[in-house]
């Protein structure tokens, strides 16, 4: 199956990602309800995506007292973590519970989180620099990414403590950047992989 | 209302500490545009003659265009207008980062700043919500460590503007920086701040964008990236950023070197063009919506500034802070960028006053019992970075430098005016005229004072026409591509984009009508920047601005170049004053560069609406 994955050094922070995913998803140009994020200290001079990692073990599944969320797939096969939004009560858990700030509410909304566009990710076809890509994974490599997943959620659950979402986006992204196995894993991969 | 705008401003005075939205015309809007087109509206119709750029009644505003905030292609940039302490006359900077989208986020296409606060604040804007803070613990401080409180305390993604010392101080060449290492350089625009004790201004929006054809601007970027990727010169600069500039203009004999007395540098090559910043570079950034990345984050690897890190140095710095002044260590340059950037100094500005003060200095004109001890031999980055701290707080020498090349050289005299190196006021850019002539039309008739980014005709000069040393064409090169460059400063499209892809105002004029849902043709546009600089034209007339004021240094017109391909090349008073005319007349302006009733009455200034506050 196929995954979203971020070559954090590879951003630029030019942010197109954010207007992409926020276009394509609400009809306008708002970041703000963009899936993908942006953290940055253009300061030190380093910036990086943090977005959903479509979990094994979704801890906003887990704490949904509606049973909102789910896991699922697109039509190709890949994983995803969905909201159904007509079951969310906007009750605010899920926000709380993401250790990487990966799913948000806003005024009124309801949850909302990256659901890799049904299987093709408008970040991804409007990051010019390389940073996200949409690759193919194999059962062994991503029972590797599951792994570390789960080690990391486990870590950032105990040290975050009740850091609000903003701030865990920015204290895990770049760890969450580093779960899928990295130089293994070209572009190229089609369905011939190995 | 139109799609793309907002169709309204934040008006906010610091005198009574209030604020309120004023909405646009959209009648305005097209007839206007946005960015600069629409700060010649509001400049005309708000800021008085009789204002002093440096009093209260003086406006500063933070002006966005219609494709701000979207994907449109390198519009990360906003635009500041307000009138300049160091020319007296209209003032447009621009800078990057993220203050332009979020002030549409925010609701707004521009804020318009009033009044002046009765002591240090900094302002807030979150939506409709305005919140005048207490500076107190902020003035004094660099705008490094300004930017990075209000990212902590009020919010991360937020887009900032905001003055280092020398803006408190009111050094004429402060500018205005956002996101750390961006500035709206030129003109003293960071003055004008420091003047209204207005320290930093941040803004966050949670609205958004509305485009007449989201599926439309996604299939033309996607076009426009594949036209960018076949380009050799477009990937040239993704590459070195505007450090390849300094290998061509010094090649052709127009890389500022000796405080403008020659056009070539040879311990330039390997140390700091391309190569030298190649060598230096850890990282690619990028502005807002940008898929270029000419941005170059550099390190210190070794030596006395060792673990010194920047976004840049840029071309200007490269060449105002480093040949213009002799200096080949590009750790040293990089160190002068830093201090600037901290400081709130136009880097540009800074590296004309002291090639200026250097050639005094070798000339004897100054001394050191005048420097402070300082010795300013060229090539003495040590005393440069010394003065850079003097000049941004006034102290000894420095308060001297403050004034600008101009105030300067009218106190010195001694033939320094020769030499001191402006129009109107405002230092020269990096490129010398001499070494292709549309420039020295440009530097001359430019609003703002001598300034490069109105038309850099030299590329049509060496490829088109009869050579860079005639004044065959020049107006008429210089007079279309100041036309071209107002629509994408109207638009605010950055001007890499334009220069190497090359994407077209036709090209731009497809991202407008996608955006806005109008449909302008090339000409509906080139008309509108025939409009807007008559505009601006008439605005520096009513500040007291004339043909006189169209001039340059003595050194431009009748100086040659020692050596290299510009040698014994003189523009000549005749020939400068030929070219001038002839822009004039391409302009619908009379030979004292009055545009005449015909040409106002074409353009239908008397008829539109008057915006107030």
């Amino acid at each position: 199956m196929r995954v979203l994955i971020i070559d954090s050094e590879k951003c630029t922070g030019c942010r197109m990602c954010e207007l992409a995913c926020s276009s394509f998803k609400e009809g306008e140009f708002i970041p703000e309800r963009s899936r993908i994020r942006i953290v940055a200290d253009a300061l030190e001079g380093w910036s990086r995506p943090a977005v959903c990692l479509q979990c094994e073990d979704p801890m906003c599944m887990a704490v949904c007292p509606v049973q909102a969320i789910s896991k699922t797939e697109t039509p190709q096969g890949d994983r995803i973590v969905e909201v159904n939004t007509e079951k969310c009560i906007a009750c605010g858990r899920c926000v709380v519970a993401c250790p990487f700030g990966a799913i948000a509410l806003f005024h009124k909304s309801k949850a909302i989180k990256c659901d890799l566009c049904g299987g093709s990710p408008r970040c991804v076809e409007f990051c010019f620099y390389g940073c996200l890509q949409f690759v193919e994974l194999t059962e062994t490599e991503y029972a590797k990414r599951t792994r570390k997943i789960t080690a990391l959620t486990r870590r950032a659950c105990k040290e975050i403590g009740t850091e609000e979402p903003l701030r865990r986006r920015a204290v895990f992204s770049l760890e969450a950047s580093r779960v899928t196995p990295g130089p293994g894993v070209s572009l190229d991969t089609g369905e011939g992989c190995p | 209302m139109l799609y793309g705008y907002k169709g309204k401003l934040l008006h906010i005075d610091l005198t009574r500490e209030v604020s309120e939205s004023v909405p646009i015309p959209d009648e305005i809007l097209m007839k206007y545009i946005g960015g600069r087109g629409l700060g010649a509206k509001l400049f005309w119709d708000l800021v008085s003659p009789e204002a002093d750029p440096l009093g209260p009644e003086n406006i500063f505003m933070v002006l966005s265009g219609p494709l701000s905030g979207t994907m449109a292609p390198c519009t990360g940039k906003h635009l500041i207008v307000t009138k300049s302490p160091a020319t007296g006359g209209w003032l447009e900077a621009y800078s990057s980062g993220l203050m332009a989208p979020q002030m549409k986020f925010a609701g707004y296409d521009g804020l318009v700043i009033t009044g002046r606060a009765k002591h240090p604040v900094y302002v807030t804007i979150e939506d409709d919500r305005v919140d005048i803070l207490d500076a107190h613990d902020l003035w004094g401080k660099g705008a490094f460590t300004t930017e990075k409180y209000v990212k902590e305390s009020f919010h991360p993604d937020c887009g900032t503007i905001c003055i280092g010392p020398a803006g408190e101080n009111l050094v004429p060449f402060a500018c205005v920086s956002s996101e750390y290492f961006r500035k709206a350089g030129r003109g003293g625009a960071g003055a004008v701040m420091g003047s209204k004790n207005l320290k930093l201004l941040a803004v966050k929006g949670s609205g958004g964008i509305n485009c007449a054809n989201v599926q439309g601007l996604y299939d033309l970027i996607t076009k426009h990236y594949e036209k960018y990727k076949q380009s050799p010169v477009g990937s040239a600069r993704k590459r070195y950023g505007t450090p390849l500039t300094l290998d061509i203009t010094n090649a052709i004999g127009m890389l500022p070197t000796h405080n403008f007395s020659k056009g070539q540098f040879n311990r330039a090559i390997g140390k700091i063009d391309k190569d030298g910043v190649a060598s230096a570079t850890v990282a690619d950034r990028a502005c807002y919506a940008c898929f270029l990345s000419c941005s170059k984050r550099t390190k210190v690897k070794e030596g006395v500034f060792k673990g010194l890190e920047i976004d840049g140095p840029e071309y200007e710095t490269l060449a105002m802070l480093g040949s213009n002044l002799e200096i080949d260590y590009l750790p040293a340059i990089m160190r002068a960028n830093y201090l600037c950037d901290d400081l709130g100094m136009d880097t540009i500005s800074a590296g004309v006053v002291i090639g200026f003060v250097m050639e005094c200095f070798e000339r004897g004109i100054l001394t050191k019992q005048d420097t402070g001890g300082l010795n300013l031999r060229f090539g003495n980055y040590d005393a440069v970075l010394q003065i850079l701290e003097l000049i941004a707080s006034k102290r000894g020498f420095g308060a001297f430098c403050s004034q600008g090349v101009r105030a300067m050289a009218g106190s010195l005299g001694a033939g320094s005016e020769d030499f001191a190196m402006e129009v109107k006021g405002l230092e020269f850019p990096g490129y010398d005229p001499r070494a292709a002539w549309g420039a020295a039309i440009t530097y001359a008739v430019t609003p703002r004072g001598a300034c490069h980014r109105r038309a850099w005709p030299a590329t049509k000069e060496l490829l088109e026409g009869g050579g860079p040393f005639t004044t065959e064409n020049k107006a008429e090169i210089v007079w279309k591509l100041m036309n071209e460059n107002c629509v994408m400063h109207s638009l605010i499209v950055c001007d890499f984009p334009s220069k190497f892809i090359p994407l077209s105002v036709a090209e731009f004029a497809e991202y407008f009508n996608i955006i806005t849902g109008l449909r302008y043709s090339e000409q509906d546009f080139i008309h509108r920047a025939e409009t807007i600089e008559t505009l601006i034209r008439r605005i520096n007339i009513r500040e007291g601005i004339t043909a006189k004021d169209d001039f340059l240094p003595k050194r431009i017109i009748e100086e040659a170049h020692p050596e290299g391909p510009t040698k014994g090349k003189i523009i000549g008073l005749d020939n400068f004053l030929r070219m001038r005319s002839e822009y004039y007349s391409l302009r619908g302006w009379d030979d004292e560069g009055v545009p005449s009733q015909a040409t106002i009455d074409k353009y239908g200034f008397e008829e539109e609406e008057e915006i107030a506050l």
